[in-house]
């Protein structure tokens, strides 16, 4: 409510104080410990087969052994679902970026299990799972 | 002009595993841990090598960042020193890839021990560290 300017200061003052709310406990949090990502398999064959858990990992496992190397494939993933070919992996926050980019640039040849080539496609990356599966429903709004 | 900076790592090649030698002349061991080594050991060896520890460990993204300014700026065999340069950004990089190698990147190359002693932006200083190095080792070993 915009200050009213005929209003008597006391009057004015106590509305504000009331409109404030209480304020018990506040905090922030600037470092959450863990990142998430939702990743989608795409390839340039006619279909491909739903993932399951192990599939995910040895492609992840693939992607950050290329681009990362030995520390690559030492960082601690956390398959949390596999939901025919999406999944929503947990890595710890320091992790994000170059996860994102080894998994993002990962081509699997012919051999991964399907007949073309597959990669990763990131759908989506933060440090909130909510805000994550949240803008799940935002990417097909605008697709007929 | 941005000036492209660098790391200059002096390092030592140090020989842990004494060797029992029976029937020889008794070598004082400060001797036989810096003892000199192969000359099959030549720059582009050390690089190869190198390279390839970087590649195994780091990946692709390890071996992207250092493979403009990796380079052997100086190699003694006898002396079993060499001074390598690195980018500044990534000299933690190869050090920690030294570290992890265990044995002379030769055929057959001895089980030995990489060993940074001093890390440095110029490579004079770094020449001095070696002479100053080379002098003390050869009043410990009398």
């Amino acid at each position: 409510m915009a200050s009213d300017p005929e209003d008597q200061p006391s009057t004015k003052r106590k509305h504000q104080k009331h409109l404030k709310g209480h304020e018990m406990i506040t905090k922030t949090i600037k470092t959450p410990p863990f990142s998430y990502v939702h990743l989608q398999l795409i390839s340039d064959a006619d279909s491909v087969k739903d993932l399951d858990s192990l599939t995910v990992r040895s492609h992840i496992t693939a992607a950050l052994t290329q681009f990362l190397g030995v520390t690559g494939a030492a960082i601690s993933i956390d398959i949390l679902k596999v939901e025919g070919t999406e999944c929503w992996i947990r890595v710890p926050r320091e992790d994000l970026s170059p996860v994102v980019a080894a998994v993002g640039g990962w081509v699997g040849g012919p051999g991964y299990g399907t007949a073309g080539k597959v990669g990763w496609k990131v759908k989506g990356s933060g440090n909130w799972l909510s805000v994550l599966v949240g803008g799940r429903s935002k990417a097909g709004i605008w697709n007929e | 002009m941005v000036r492209l900076k660098n790391r200059y790592l002096l390092v030592n090649i140090l020989y842990p595993e004494l060797e029992d030698r029976k029937g020889k002349t008794k070598v004082p061991d400060i001797v036989e841990f810096n003892q000199p080594t192969t000359d099959a050991f030549t720059a582009g060896a050390l690089l190869k090598g190198l390279k390839a520890e970087i590649a195994d460990v780091f990946g692709d993204y390890g071996s992207g960042a250092i493979s403009e300014s990796l380079n052997v700026k100086y190699l003694s065999p006898a002396t079993s020193t060499f001074i390598l340069r690195v980018s500044r950004a990534y000299y933690k990089l190869a050090w920690a890839a030294l570290s992890l190698m265990t044995s002379v990147p030769v055929k057959d190359g001895k089980n030995c021990v990489f060993r940074v002693v001093r890390v440095s932006g110029t490579i004079r200083k770094a020449e001095e560290e070696a002479i100053r190095r080379a002098r003390e080792l050869i009043l410990k070993a009398r």
